[in-house]
């Protein structure tokens, strides 16, 4: 279990991280989401201990990362796919962290089987694509078989194949009872590889909570309907204390039951074409609540430039 | 390896010296190695067999450490550029996630680093006697193996080379960037000892004694005086030369407690 508690990093003027508090509990997927330059990264670094916190503390499984007496059993952690000296190879390289463990070769092997790599662990790193960065890192993560993982954007670069890999992989660690917290601006994949989100945005926690109350709390919980009548039975609807926002096709109503709304068409004679609850999607969810807190936001579509 | 085995998975400083010295073997590293071993045994055999004639025993045993210098300052700066690398390739990262006791790392890295130079050292007197005793003995030379110069010169050597490796570490872990580490590496062993016998002056051959080429010479060597020429004795030079691996060590230590990795 991850837990950061009220963490606080400046780099210089800058605040990185405010005050954030959160957890990433064992048995579960935590999908930790923000803009680009919302404090993610540090978090995580600050978690891996390669970042001192100028405030606050972040433990894993109880501890700071140091006392751990064996860290990679604790934690594995992907931060960066360019986290290897170009002219090594993939084997050397995970050796070189294998030993300071004192794990052997054999288990250097089978991480680079895992990830798929094992045609290509004698080669240089410098020859690598970021997808096959991003799997040696995530084979350096997974080469104590960790408590924890910990991983910072891990299917970037990743084909449709490895994306699926890093899905499967992370699900079922959560499955074994251990913690997964990784980051993604993929919010199709957070969605369907998370249990939980974290959501930060200039250095503050915005939510922490599962997957499935976020989406549902950013569709304030509508129910979709459509009738044989829909403009005579919005207006029975209003009457019934039903707050209505037309969709584009029928009614979105917020403040009934599915049964009221069942029973007030039956009254009405009306016939019901739709009565489902609605949901947001995760991306629509998050668009929503970081919208004010976007750091460096993108112009104009091409399509909207264009003259 | 068996998930029985991974559970004993333990970080210690023996672990990661032997990831230290793994990260050390690299194609650079031969290079760097073969060009100072092969420097080393050209400079003893050019160095020739005058001195044999005057004394045979001194002579002889003069030639086995004609190629130091060259050595010396190369295997110190592949020192400092291993440890500045890992900042520079973005390795740190995946180091210090494993091994987050940063101070953990600097004690086997700067002893990774210890050991490569003092093989260096070893291989490079190794070598030298096998490309100079042939001629040496064969200009009337002599060795004694129970000869106290030549054992002070042989050990003095090593350690000139593993604290210079320390020293580099140190200086690496300090500043992270290779550029300005090697900047101040050539200064310190090669620039500043040739600019003091440039000026000439008291205070500069004062300094000159104490720089680490000054103190090295005379660990190497033994004391010597003479016009424009001033060492210490061998203990205080011993002194100074510890001095000068451990002060940079020490600084990187508080450093590496409390700076972001």
């Amino acid at each position: 279990m991850i837990e950061v508690i009220d963490l606080t990093k400046h780099y210089g003027d800058k605040i990185a991280v405010d005050h954030a508090s959160f957890a990433a509990p064992d048995g579960m997927v935590t999908g930790f989401l923000g803009p680009n330059g919302a404090g993610k990264s540090t978090s995580m670094r600050a978690i891996m201990g390669l970042d001192r916190p100028t405030g606050g503390h972040a433990t894993v499984n109880g501890k700071h990362i140091s006392q751990h007496a064996a860290p990679m059993r604790e934690v594995g952690a992907l931060l960066d796919a360019k986290s290897v000296a170009p002219g090594r190879t993939a084997r050397a390289h995970l050796r070189a962290l294998a030993a300071t463990h004192g794990i052997g070769k054999r288990r250097v092997d089978e991480v680079l089987g895992m990830t798929g790599l094992d045609k290509v662990a004698d080669k240089r790193v410098k020859g690598f694509s970021l997808g096959m960065g991003q799997r040696l890192g995530i084979a350096s993560a997974l080469l104590a078989d960790p408590q924890t993982l910990v991983m910072d954007e891990p299917v970037n670069g990743l084909d449709p194949d490895g994306v699926r890999w890093v899905r499967d992989m992370s699900r079922h660690f959560a499955a074994e009872g251990r913690c997964v917290l990784l980051s993604s601006h993929l919010m199709s994949e957070v969605e369907l590889t998370a249990d939980r989100v974290v959501i930060i945005g200039r250095g503050r926690i915005l939510a922490d909570t599962s997957v499935a109350d976020f989406t549902a709390e950013a569709a304030n919980n509508a129910i979709a309907v459509r009738t044989s009548d829909d403009v005579a039975f919005s207006t029975l609807l209003q009457g019934a204390g039903a707050i209505l926002a037309s969709g584009s096709a029928g009614l979105s109503v917020v403040g009934l039951e599915a049964a009221d709304i069942a029973r007030l068409a039956v009254r009405a004679n009306l016939d019901l074409h739709e009565l489902t609850h609605t949901a947001a999607t995760l991306e629509e969810a998050y668009m929503k609540l970081t919208a004010d807190q976007v750091e460096y936001k993108s112009g104009p579509s091409l399509e909207a430039v264009a003259p | 390896m068996s998930a029985t085995t991974l559970t004993e998975a333990r970080l210690s400083y023996g672990g990661v010296l032997k990831s230290e010295l793994l990260k050390l073997r690299s194609r650079a590293m031969l290079w760097v190695t073969g060009i100072a071993l092969g420097l080393w045994a050209l400079l003893a055999v050019t160095s020739g067999t005058g001195d044999i004639a005057k004394d045979p025993l001194f002579g002889t045993e003069s030639r086995l450490f004609a190629g130091v210098m060259l050595a010396w300052i190369m295997t110190t700066v592949y020192a400092a550029v291993a440890t500045t690398s890992e900042w520079s390739t973005g390795q740190y990262r995946a180091t210090f996630a494993v091994v987050p006791r940063t101070q953990l790392w600097l004690a086997a890295k700067a002893s990774a680093a210890a050991i490569y130079a003092a093989i260096v050292a070893v291989l490079g007197v190794v070598i030298a006697a096998a490309a100079t005793l042939p001629s040496s003995l064969g200009a009337g030379g002599r060795i004694v193996l129970t000869d106290w110069d030549l054992w002070r010169a042989f050990l003095g050597v090593v350690a000139v080379f593993a604290l210079s490796g320390v020293m580099a570490t140190a200086i690496g872990a300090i500043v992270r960037a290779t550029g300005i580490a090697v900047i101040i590496i050539v200064t310190i062993t090669f620039i500043l000892p040739f600019a003091t016998l440039i000026f000439g002056a008291e205070w500069a051959v004062h300094i000159s004694a104490y720089l680490p080429s000054g103190t090295a010479d005379v660990v190497i060597n033994g004391p010597m005086f003479g016009p424009a020429l001033e060492t210490l004795p061998l203990v205080p030079a011993s002194i100074v030369l510890v001095a000068w691996a451990a002060a940079p060590y020490i600084a990187a230590w508080q450093l590496m407690s409390k700076r972001d990795a």
